[in-house]
């Protein structure tokens, strides 16, 4: 279990590296993929509340440090969705392809509602003009992209590696 | 899992959300009162690190990929039997490139040569993580002599331009807020009829564009569009005469005192590598 969540921390903060370095060649109208999110998403629905949580937590100070906002910012934000979304875990079916489809716009939004809710409470500058413009659908679009792109390779690898994988999940 | 232990691991659960949101929320309150957190600074070197890493990995895959096509390119045209009149156009590019960077490092020499200021260029390796928040992540940093809140520019067609100021250093890197964050402000005034303002940054929503605030209403006709605004230097952390951007648009409501100004910025942040950094001696920097 911890193995396999240091694993997954590790995989979230290398795809935060790589989205503020080598994505910025992706660059669409000042969008690019939130592979953070994508993959803070599929950790906690195959892993459960607890790594999802821990996740969060690690995954959002690397993004703050990385970032202009305070300590605490995106860790509470990803904490809260690590945490949530690992209540479903076993309780919605993550090798229907409907679910990267339905849950990425949703918790994508969700995000950027937190995120004024917390610019609001906490004084943070936060470029509300970038949020409501037609970049927040694209960014979705990107995450739908990506998030399909993930839902194929671990769907592929649970395919492979059979009941051994669901036998060492624990929630 | 039995009842009970599933009633322990939820209390668990529960439990650890509690502590982790607590210590997030405790991060948050610390930073509105004003503390930071000493180990930002560390965890940002250290991460910085593996950001310079990518950099250097994305710059050794771009070469490598360029080679490749070219590999492709000249073997096409062996077997076509224009060897001779391919050299002869991969020497030519190779020459219109050398003229292009020699053009490019006079420039970068004369503009040195330009900056009164002790200064320090550097490159942009990575960018912020999220759209609602705009750093930009250069590859030097404190052991390089640079401090917060030092003023970064760039040239720009044989113009200094404002790009921002230094919000963050790490060992090796820094974090730039650049002009057209939204929480960016500098005292500017128009180069042509001195009237002054306070320049925000507006967002990349709106193309990058900024807004001049707190200008006298007087000087509706005297300014225009395209007119250059600069900064002013007055109680502020940038020299003056730096190049900001040009008028877009002017906005006069009957009820206000002063102009909303849409500006347009003189650096074209998509196309920013090279930034430099004013070493100035900073308030509460040694």
């Amino acid at each position: 279990m911890i193995r396999r969540f240091i694993f997954f921390a590790g995989l979230i903060i290398l795809g935060i590296l790589v989205q503020t370095t080598l994505f910025t060649h992706l660059d669409l109208l000042g969008t690019r993929p939130d592979l953070a999110l994508v993959l803070l998403m599929y950790l906690a629905l195959y892993q459960g509340a607890t790594a999802g949580q821990f996740a969060g937590f690690i995954s959002g100070l690397t993004e703050d440090v990385l970032s202009i906002v305070p300590l605490g910012f995106f860790s509470l934000i990803n904490t809260i969705i690590g945490f949530l979304l690992g209540l479903f875990k076993d309780k919605i079916d993550v090798n229907s392809a409907v679910f990267p489809l339905v849950l990425i716009p949703v918790i994508t939004v969700f995000k950027y509602l937190v995120i004024m809710l917390l610019s609001v409470l906490f004084s943070v500058y936060v470029d509300f003009s970038s949020i409501f413009s037609l970049k927040t659908i694209l960014e979705i679009g990107f995450n739908l992209v990506f998030g399909l792109l993930l839902f194929m390779i671990f769907f592929f690898f649970r395919l492979k590696n059979g009941d051994r994988v669901s036998s060492h999940v624990v929630g | 899992m039995d009842p009970q232990t599933e009633r322990k691991a939820q209390k668990r659960r529960g439990g650890i959300f509690a502590l982790l949101l607590f210590v997030n929320l405790l991060l948050l309150v610390l930073f509105r009162v004003g503390l930071t957190v000493p180990p930002e600074h560390w965890a940002f070197s250290f991460l910085s690190i593996f950001q310079n890493v990518f950099f250097d990995i994305n710059k050794v895959v771009d070469n490598s990929m360029t080679n490749l096509r070219e590999y492709r390119d000249l073997k096409k045209n062996y077997y076509q039997a224009l060897v001779r009149l391919q050299d002869l156009e991969a020497m030519e590019k190779e020459y219109e490139t050398a003229v292009e960077e020699n053009k490019r490092l006079r420039n970068q020499l004369d503009f040195s040569a330009r900056i009164e200021e002790s200064h320090l260029s550097a490159e942009i390796v990575a960018y912020d993580s999220g759209r609602s928040f705009n750093a930009i992540i250069i590859n030097k940093g404190s052991r390089h002599g640079i401090k917060k809140n030092m003023p970064v520019i760039a040239f720009i067609e044989g113009r200094i331009g404002l790009v921002g100021k230094i919000r963050e250093t790490g060992l090796f890197s820094s974090m730039i807020i650049p002009v057209y964050d939204s929480s960016f402000f500098a005292a500017a005034r128009f180069s042509r009829n001195r009237y002054e303002g306070l320049i925000q940054g507006l967002g990349t929503g709106q193309d990058y564009n900024l807004m001049l605030k707190h200008v006298n209403k007087r000087a509706i006709r005297e300014i225009s569009v395209s007119d250059l605004v600069e900064t002013s230097g007055i109680n502020s952390l940038y020299p003056s005469g730096i190049a900001i951007g040009n008028v877009k648009a002017i906005k006069s409501r009957e009820y206000d005192t002063s102009l909303e100004i849409i500006i347009d910025p003189i650096v074209n942040f998509s196309k920013l590598e090279i930034v430099t950094v004013l070493l100035t001696k900073q308030e509460g920097n040694p």
